[in-house]
């Protein structure tokens, strides 16, 4: 019987490998002469070629048709670059250079209609920031468009390092926030594209982390039998951090697919990647939010809920794998998609990767097919269940400050983000970039890719989903609490000690930003919270 | 009434000559300027900025160059949140604490091999060429190496495995006490042939017709080399043993890719602490309040440490 171990290179690989037989039988007759008339009627660019590239093309009226023909009049002008350089997450590479799913690539549309070359410059996730620091710090220009998670866009703004966006988004009008194909809502344009109100960002990404779970084991009575008996419920995704907490332990150390160990939290826990599994538990202690810092800008992490968020959270580890400390998102997606772990929450493209097929018809996992998705578990105060999930990473580009040609840099990425090419680019599964917009959770390819079972889940998460710090400071602020949390977790220190430490280093931060730049941004971020409270 | 003397004029000859040195003193201040301007800029401009932006907020994330850092002047913050910071002096007690284990270590286990080498082994240009491999070996990649090793599912809980059964499940660098006895291990492992080589090499200088004596005295291998040998290479020890302590209180790149200071900060040295908080948090005003710190503390124990030179000389 063949064994489908997953392993973390080939969830790295995975996505190029699924593309790969897309890219066959790609030639320059996707890219065809104007005179030919490939488009739909009424539409003057985009994807040629596969069935269903009407959905993603586009005229002068849509965004994408907007970016093109401003693009092609700087040519035209003379005023255009030759080529426009862009600083991109290793792993997302692929779903702008690999074609999908038989037709062009987004990178070669763009190119063949502008005749702008796009250079992609690649970088792991984890040291991308660093990257665009060093360009930023260095004012070497290297880069047009930098890309980052968004969590560092305050950090990018206050260094002088991204450029205003106001003024063209002002002139070329993206549909970003359209309420028909845009953000689910106009507060998520806010939060994603904005910071202290003035655009910056292109969102790139929908990192709202979602919890995924092994349907399979949920559903085996050989689990959900003494499940039963134990807790006297129903073995089902949980309401409750309490209720996920006891589906972690009751799984823990019972056998799983082919016979492997089972390890009841499948969360990874290491530092930076382990961050947002605090947050998400932190945010639901209080009704409708347990804030990071309250309405004055006190940090809130030596308050009672931060404490038994983070005691619970090191209490976790007792249902982890043992390396857990050292895993990041892959290890996690591995685990899920080997069996080893019923339940965890994480990217969403974490079914892209796991929950496929291969090219000769075997499943990528020994869990695909098994797969299921819900909503974030919260806290029960009273009746009102505050379910929250954050948003963290969230690929974001940026024009760099020092870009040669600005305007030229913001065209790509407005051609990039609108709703059609970012819903097609969404549905290739050669990448991270994952969906968020209305448009997308509509279109055929992205259910395909994702899973009709992601769909609602995705959005409902969004609607739950709290933002993580943004502003300036954000790497000092989550660097000191990840710190203190990880020497929670290894026993140096008590979960009370931890957060304690982590709040006056959190207070040291906001004197060294400044009191008067400092509280605005957090008020500012507070107002961007979700409200939504379910009933118990 | 006041007799006063007029200085004698000065002979025409001398004069010629004063005017001649005064000229020679001018031509060698100028051609010494641009040495001069070249030392400003390498040692007191870098240590005024240091000065200066350690006594501010200033962080690149500001948005203003460093001259500006006045703006966010905030004293002696930096210095007194330094003497506080238990990340601070945790990292220096680790790192102390890291040397104080791998660097005897070493040197004992050096020694031993050099010890061996120069009684003679079989096979000893292999064996020589074997011991020194680890030392030439980039540390970055040593540590992915003993990264891979000790993994969960790592060679060594294979092996221990097969010895020991039930001992697989050994979780070696997500515990803060064996991730530290991991990186000591590895350090050890690609140090030691470092240790092994000056002290082998201090070995062979010892005077052969002293050993040779010996022997036909009557001495025995063990008082040849505790009574003649290591007697005979004090300074090559010192030497040995300082250069590693030098350098192992500077590790860095073997723990980055290890351990990355972890788990939690249990593995965290000075060196990483100060990487971290340079490029990850980008608080350079602290961390130049740091290096202030370091280099007056260092300073006064260099001028004490002279002073007892100099008396010493003077008696």
């Amino acid at each position: 019987m063949k064994k489908n171990n997953i392993t973390r290179r080939g969830i790295l690989k995975g996505g190029a490998a699924m593309s790969a037989l897309g890219a066959v039988g790609i030639n320059p007759q996707f890219i065809r002469p104007a005179h030919a008339s490939p488009y739909a009627s009424g539409m003057t660019g985009g994807p040629t070629g596969f069935p269903g590239a009407e959905r993603f093309q586009y005229n002068e009226s849509h965004s994408e048709g907007r970016a093109i023909e401003a693009m092609k009049k700087m040519v035209a002008e003379g005023r255009a670059p030759a080529k426009i350089t862009m600083l991109l997450t290793d792993g997302a590479i692929g779903q702008i250079t690999q074609p999908f799913p038989s037709g062009p690539s987004v990178k070669e549309v763009w190119e063949a209609e502008t005749g702008v070359e796009i250079e992609i410059v690649g970088a792991p996730a984890g040291d991308i920031w660093k990257r665009v620091l060093q360009d930023v710090t260095t004012q070497s220009g290297a880069f047009d468009i930098y890309t980052h998670p968004w969590n560092s866009l305050g950090d990018l703004v206050e260094a002088g390092g991204a450029k205003n966006l106001n003024e063209f988004v002002a002139t070329h009008q993206p549909d970003w926030a359209d309420e028909e194909r845009g953000t689910p809502t106009a507060q998520t344009a806010e939060l994603l594209y904005k910071y202290g109100g003035d655009y910056y960002g292109a969102s790139l990404d929908g990192d709202f982390q979602t919890w995924v779970y092994n349907k399979g084991y949920f559903e085996d009575p050989a689990h959900a039998q003494p499940f039963q008996d134990e807790y006297g419920r129903v073995l089902a995704p949980p309401n409750t951090w309490e209720e996920s907490d006891q589906i972690s332990a009751f799984f823990t150390g019972r056998t799983g697919l082919g016979g492997s160990k089972i390890y009841g939290n499948g969360n990874d826990m290491a530092p930076f990647w382990g961050l947002p599994r605090f947050y998400a538990r932190f945010a639901a202690q209080a009704v409708p939010n347990m804030y990071w810092f309250d309405e004055d800008g006190r940090p809130n992490l030596d308050t009672d809920q931060a404490i038994k968020a983070a005691s619970e959270y090191v209490k976790s580890r007792e249902w982890a794998h043992p390396d857990a400390l050292s895993w990041t998102y892959a290890e996690g997606y591995a685990g899920i998609g080997s069996g080893q772990t019923p339940h965890l929450t994480t990217y969403t493209n974490v079914t892209k990767f796991v929950d496929r097929m291969n090219e000769d018809g075997s499943p990528a996992s020994a869990a695909a097919g098994q797969l299921g998705a819900y909503i974030p578990p919260g806290v029960n105060h009273d009746g009102d269940l505050v379910r929250r999930s954050v948003i963290y990473y969230n690929i974001t580009g940026t024009v760099s400050s020092n870009s040669g040609n600005p305007e030229a840099a913001y065209l790509f990425l407005q051609w990039l983000s609108s709703t059609r090419i970012y819903s097609w680019m969404t549905g290739n599964p050669a990448g991270y970039f994952d969906p968020f917009q209305k448009a997308n959770f509509s279109e055929q390819f992205v259910e395909d890719t994702y899973h009709p079972y992601m769909m609602d889940t995705i959005r409902a998460t969004i609607a739950r989903s709290a933002p993580t710090i943004n502003f300036a400071g954000q790497t000092a602020f989550d660097s000191a609490l990840d710190e203190e949390l990880q020497a929670a977790l290894t026993g140096q220190k008590s979960p009370e000690d931890a957060m304690r430490d982590a709040q006056r280093k959190w207070e040291r931060v906001i004197r060294r930003k400044g009191e008067e730049k400092m509280i605005p941004a957090i008020q500012a971020s507070r107002a961007a919270w979700p409200t939504l409270v379910d009933k118990a | 009434m006041t007799d006063t003397t007029l200085p004698a004029p000065m002979p025409v000859e001398e004069q010629a000559t004063g005017k001649l040195a005064q000229s020679r003193r001018s031509l060698a201040v100028r051609l010494l300027i641009p040495a001069q301007v070249l030392l400003v800029f390498i040692v007191a401009f870098p240590l005024i900025m240091q000065i200066f932006i350690s006594l501010t907020w200033w962080t690149p994330l500001d948005g203003d160059p460093w001259y500006l850092a006045w703006m966010s002047w905030n004293w002696f913050d930096n210095y007194t949140y330094l003497m506080q910071d238990d990340g601070l002096w945790g990292s220096v007690g680790r790192t102390l604490l890291f040397v104080a284990v791998a660097v005897p270590i070493e040197f004992f286990l050096g020694l031993t091999l050099a010890a061996l080498f120069y009684e003679g082994v079989l096979g000893r240009p292999v064996l020589y060429s074997l011991i020194l491999m680890p030392m030439m070996i980039v540390p970055a990649v040593a540590g992915y190496i003993f990264f891979l090793i000790f993994q969960q599912t790592g060679p060594l809980n294979s092996a221990l495995s097969v010895l020991w059964p039930g001992m697989l499940d050994v979780n070696w660098l997500n515990d803060t006490t064996r991730a530290f006895v991991a990186v000591v291990i590895a350090d050890v492992w690609q140090w030691t042939p470092l240790m092994f080589l000056i002290l082998f090499a201090g070995l062979m200088s010892v005077p052969e017709d002293q050993m040779r004596a010996a022997t036909i005295l009557g001495a025995n291998w063990r008082q040849r080399f505790f009574r003649i040998a290591l007697p005979r290479i004090k300074t090559v020890i010192a030497i040995a043993i300082g250069l590693r302590v030098i350098e192992c209180f500077k590790i860095f790149d073997m723990l980055f890719v290890m351990t990355g200071g972890g788990p939690g900060v249990a593995t965290e040295s000075l060196s990483l602490f100060l990487y971290k908080r340079t490029f990850q948090d980008l608080e350079w005003s602290y961390v130049a309040s740091i290096g202030i710190t370091v280099l007056v503390a260092l300073s006064v124990l260099t001028a004490v440490l002279m002073a007892r030179v100099k008396k010493k000389d003077a008696r």
